[in-house]
């Protein structure tokens, strides 16, 4: 995402992009309040109760399969991997693979050391048949 | 949401993620909708988090075996936007049974996690180097055969 992107899309959220980016130094949680704009899937409720079923396919790293794609390398035969994390689903995907830097401190020493990360998240929104074997509407996060 | 204390993928120390769930489901938590703003006309997401409680397993192989772990929690904002320049993609994969309409984003994230008395705050979003991102509309399962 490029600052033109950025400020196009906090423009949309009618917030500053220095709320945006002052948010990652509030060690105590990152997310600032009135950020999102109204959202259509939020008609259908709050927390979903049902847990979804997993995708059947997956990889194995270290030999151990999970129900799970890496958003990469390509496995094909499409240009991408499958971004859900569930299966029996209709609804929106978002997933990413990003990396960065930041600060951790040991609050008890006060003694700080620099780290990177990388971060393979995603979200999963819309219709799904659950554990139950009913169909529900939910939105998941993968963490 | 993995931690290194070298380059990504040398020296992991932390590994927060809300574990495998029996029946395989992995790494997804039930959120609130009210955590998840998505416009597809304009290809932007944000997915926003607050203290959500995940475990830190230290490494992937740890967290992959469910081996030792602590209670820890994360927060987070992050915001996908659709690269324009990048075309609509219609995918249909019978081999891994999905089908969608996707486009190839860009992701800036801010995070924070908190374990024990280790507090990690993620730099600034516009620092976050995207590897791979995508948004859009999938079905897949019993959907995949919708029209």
């Amino acid at each position: 995402m490029n600052s033109t992107d950025v400020s196009s899309a906090l423009r949309h959220s009618a917030i500053s992009r220095r709320t945006f980016l002052g948010a990652a130094a509030v060690a105590t949680g990152v997310v600032a309040a009135g950020l999102r704009a109204p959202l259509a899937l939020a008609a259908h409720g709050s927390t979903p109760t049902v847990f979804p079923l997993p995708i059947p396919g997956g990889v194995s790293p270290f030999g151990i399969f999970i129900h799970h794609f890496p958003p990469v390398p390509l496995l094909g035969p499409g240009p991408i991997n499958e971004p859900s994390q569930i299966t029996d689903f209709n609804g929106l995907v978002g997933v990413c693979r990003v990396t960065g830097s930041g600060t951790r401190t040991d609050t008890s020493t006060g003694m700080t050391s620099r780290l990177n990360f990388q971060v393979d998240n995603g979200f999963m929104s819309g219709l799904y048949v659950g554990e139950d074997g009913r169909e529900h509407h939910g939105t998941f996060a993968f963490v | 949401m993995d931690l290194f204390t070298g380059p990504v993928g040398s020296g992991q120390i932390h590994d927060f993620n809300p574990g495998i769930r029996a029946g395989g489901l992995f790494w997804t938590q039930p959120v609130s909708a009210d955590s998840l703003d998505v416009d597809l006309e304009r290809g932007t997401a944000t997915l926003s988090e607050v203290d959500l409680d995940v475990e830190d397993y230290h490494n992937l192989h740890n967290a992959l075996i469910d081996g030792p772990s602590d209670p820890a929690s994360v927060s987070f904002e992050m915001r996908w936007a659709a690269v324009e320049q990048e075309p609509l993609m219609k995918v249909t994969d019978p081999v891994h049974g999905f089908t969608g309409k996707f486009r190839i984003s860009t992701v800036e994230i801010a995070w924070s996690a908190k374990v024990g008395s280790f507090v990690f705050v993620s730099d600034a979003p516009g620092t976050t180097v995207n590897v791979r991102s995508v948004i859009g509309r999938e079905r897949n399962g019993v959907f995949f055969s919708d029209d």
